[in-house]
């Protein structure tokens, strides 16, 4: 009984909290005002409109003020393409964060080689409007792109380890593998003489 | 009087630390593997090198270390516990440092505690373009510390350790799930395993529902589970888990993490059919309310900075960063820097709570834990029965975890002293942080996170910050991890053969 009982309190003290937030969250409540932004998704750029030539650390740091204009942002595609219907995401990397880019699909498939480990991407120019909170996509930082062109297209990445490094390899394995030996001739040894602890793993 | 460590001590603690950095070589097995399929060959010759390494180290120690003795004494296993955890950075960082995407071997070394803790905090450069060799080995990283090295070690090294419960407690692990210990390892694996295999599956399903290609899709499923299920919050790209651009994406990774982040045990229990240890253990029950109450404070307190401009995306952000931080796990669906820009006071300082409270215990979380939060919810309402009642009346405060627990004085105090540890440490991060230079408002929620094991950052996590706070930060990871008690024997250890007689 006594646990039901604090199961019940439990269960109480929870349901009073959201049905309080519910209530908070509701018509009534303070947050009723806040209407999500209309927004036609990649609208062409407006007459008489210059978009901001903007960097990654611009779009993170002065968010607030860029929010909402139109900006031109460059720097490589990564990953992974994402088509969902007739738009496409794409994060495009600048110096120091990547920005997450929705776009028609059929600009997006101007990007050709999408950076990783092999391959700096394409260096993509995009144009769009800029979001701090993008509120059509969950309150992403995002920019919703009217258009894309390919700057400089991306190219296989060198590999800066030297080769020597084979040697190495090959020299501590066998280094390794004789201490493995010898841990199993000293473990089999003493399992057979004077009883030493021989339970594990070697 | 300190008794000087004898020469069996040094045997035993090298002979169980060349075990289990033997353990972590053959993980290393993963990575190099996956570099092998990908013909990443460059990163598979650095993974035998790290691997020869590992083995090196852990067949030298069982070759030198050859105690008489099988059993292990309490500090011995502490000992263990938190000097291979050490020893295994050190280890673990040959990879990183070998990869040329770290700028210091201490970064290296930052990172790897960073993943065993499953803190989820990086140093890493240039993240977009790293090979799937290394991302493997960052996430393997993070899913053996969630289980616990030493827990690896019972799981598939150790088939007969006398002592070695006294190892898997100072991992910060005390429940037992079956009596055995190294039965209990394997539950813990067992239970680790078949999520892996669910999760990998869901999130990759997920990954190609969103446009991702196929192998991809399953490569980041494993990879985004392995980091959730640990609460360890690593991810394959700098974006973290904002790269997928997916509401589903990020609400399957709150099914796991929520998961990860419950007591070994209570999964064990609903395993065995004791379900309704889900609405009564005392951690489940401090969890779902302690959630909702500072969910309502990060919402009002978004509120109030007007942060987000509709209902949806306030709730999606910020109920996602305060379970991620409440659970310890560390995903972060905005950059860092907007939460030091453009979240509120209110809505830090709801985090910062959740960060702090964490996961349970003998979970992958860390924190202070619902337990504990529990047991000192627990105590201040008995004193308060206790006031109320007659004189000569006994006042019986009990709690349900996996079996009904009668409330003990000794307990609190254990509690209330992890708890006042945790929180000195968290003022110590922040004043280090303050004297490298940065503001105290984004000192303290750095601090939290790494206190916590969180890995949600504002900004002060990078390659630039003074090496004294990177090295504060991975003191602190660590300590907290342990919990304290075993990295305070091996100080005392240390101690004992400094000054012991």
């Amino acid at each position: 009984m006594n646990r039901k009982k604090h199961a019940l309190a439990w269960m109480v003290v929870t349901v009073l909290a959201a049905v309080a937030l519910v209530v908070w969250l509701g018509p009534s409540g303070p947050l009723h005002r806040m209407q999500p932004a209309p927004r036609t998704p990649f609208a062409p750029l407006p007459p008489g409109v210059t978009p901001t030539l903007v960097s990654d650390q611009d779009l993170v740091e002065r968010a607030q003020e860029l929010d909402g204009q139109w900006v031109t942002f460059q720097g490589e595609a990564l990953g992974d393409l994402m088509m969902r219907g007739e738009s496409a995401w794409l994060n495009v990397g600048g110096a120091g964060y990547a920005i997450g880019v929705l776009m028609p699909r059929a600009e997006a498939v101007k990007v050709k080689i999408l950076g990783n480990y092999r391959f700096n991407g394409d260096t993509v120019r995009v144009f769009g409007v800029f979001h701090r909170a993008d509120p059509a996509q969950g309150g992403d930082l995002d920019i919703v792109a009217s258009s894309l062109e390919v700057v400089k297209p991306g190219e296989p990445r060198p590999d800066p380890r030297a080769g020597n490094r084979v040697y190495a390899a090959a020299g501590l394995s066998l280094l390794a593998l004789a201490l493995f030996l010898a841990a199993h001739l000293v473990r089999r040894r003493s399992e057979g003489g004077e009883g030493h602890l021989g339970n594990a793993g070697h | 009087m300190v008794r000087r460590p004898h020469l069996e001590d040094f045997r035993v603690i090298g002979h169980y630390t060349g075990i289990i950095i033997n353990g972590l070589g053959l993980a290393m097995l993963a990575p190099l593997l996956t570099a092998l399929a990908f013909a990443e060959w460059a990163v598979a010759v650095d993974f035998v090198i790290s691997l020869a390494v590992a083995f090196i180290l852990g067949y030298g120690l069982l070759l030198v270390s050859r105690p008489r003795r099988h059993d292990l004494s309490w500090v011995q296993g502490m000992v263990v516990a938190s000097f291979s955890w050490l020893v295994g950075m050190v280890v673990g960082a040959l990879p990183y440092y070998l990869s040329f995407h770290y700028r210091s071997f201490l970064d290296a070394a930052f990172d790897v505690m960073s993943g065993f803790t499953t803190t989820g905090l990086v140093l890493i450069q240039d993240l977009d373009h790293v090979s799937n060799g290394i991302n493997m080995w960052r996430h393997v990283l993070t899913y053996l510390g969630g289980q616990g090295m030493v827990v690896l070690a019972l799981t598939f090294l150790l088939q007969d350790a006398a002592g070695a419960f006294k190892m898997y407690v100072g991992e910060a692990k005390d429940e037992r799930l079956l009596p055995n210990v190294v039965h209990t390892a394997r539950t813990i694996w067992f239970i680790s395993l078949l999520y892996l295999a669910v999760g990998t599956l869901l999130q990759g399903l997920v990954g190609l529902s969103i446009g991702m290609q196929p192998v991809r899709a399953f490569l980041h499923g494993l990879w985004i589970f392995m980091a959730g299920w640990s609460t360890g919050g690593f991810a394959p790209m700098s974006q973290n888990v904002l790269y997928y651009h997916s509401a589903l994406f990020e609400a399957v990774t709150v099914l796991f993490f929520v998961a990860g982040s419950y007591n070994f045990g209570l999964h064990y229990a609903v395993w065995v059919g004791k379900r309704d240890e889900l609405v009564r253990n005392i951690e489940a029950v401090s969890f779902a309310i302690t959630s909702t109450l500072l969910g309502a404070v990060v919402i009002a307190g978004l509120e109030r900075s007007g942060t987000y401009a509709n209902v949806a995306t306030l709730l999606r952000k910020g109920y996602y960063l305060l379970i991620s931080g409440h659970t310890t796990t560390g995903f972060q669906s905005i950059y860092g820097r907007q939460l030091a820009l453009e979240w509120g006071d209110l809505a830090l300082l709801g985090v910062i709570t959740a960060m702090l409270f964490g996961g349970s215990a003998v979970s992958t979380a860390g924190g202070f834990k619902g337990l504990r939060i529990g047991l000192i919810f627990k105590a201040l309402v008995q004193e308060v029965r206790r006031l109320l009642a007659p004189e000569s009346a006994v006042v019986v405060e009990k709690f349900q975890y996996m079996r009904e627990v009668v409330l003990e004085d000794g307990s609190v105090r254990n509690a209330l002293l992890i708890v006042v540890l945790y929180l000195a440490m968290w003022g110590l991060g922040t004043a280090v942080g303050v004297i490298s230079g940065f503001p105290v408002r984004e000192a303290l929620f750095e601090s939290a996170s790494v206190t916590g094991n969180v890995g949600l950052s504002d900004g002060v996590t990078s390659a630039a910050m003074p090496s004294l706070l990177k090295t504060t930060y991975i003191v602190m990871m660590w300590a907290g991890r342990m919990e304290f008690m075993s990295v305070l024997a091996l100080l005392g250890f240390i101690w004992a053969g400094v000054r012991g007689k």
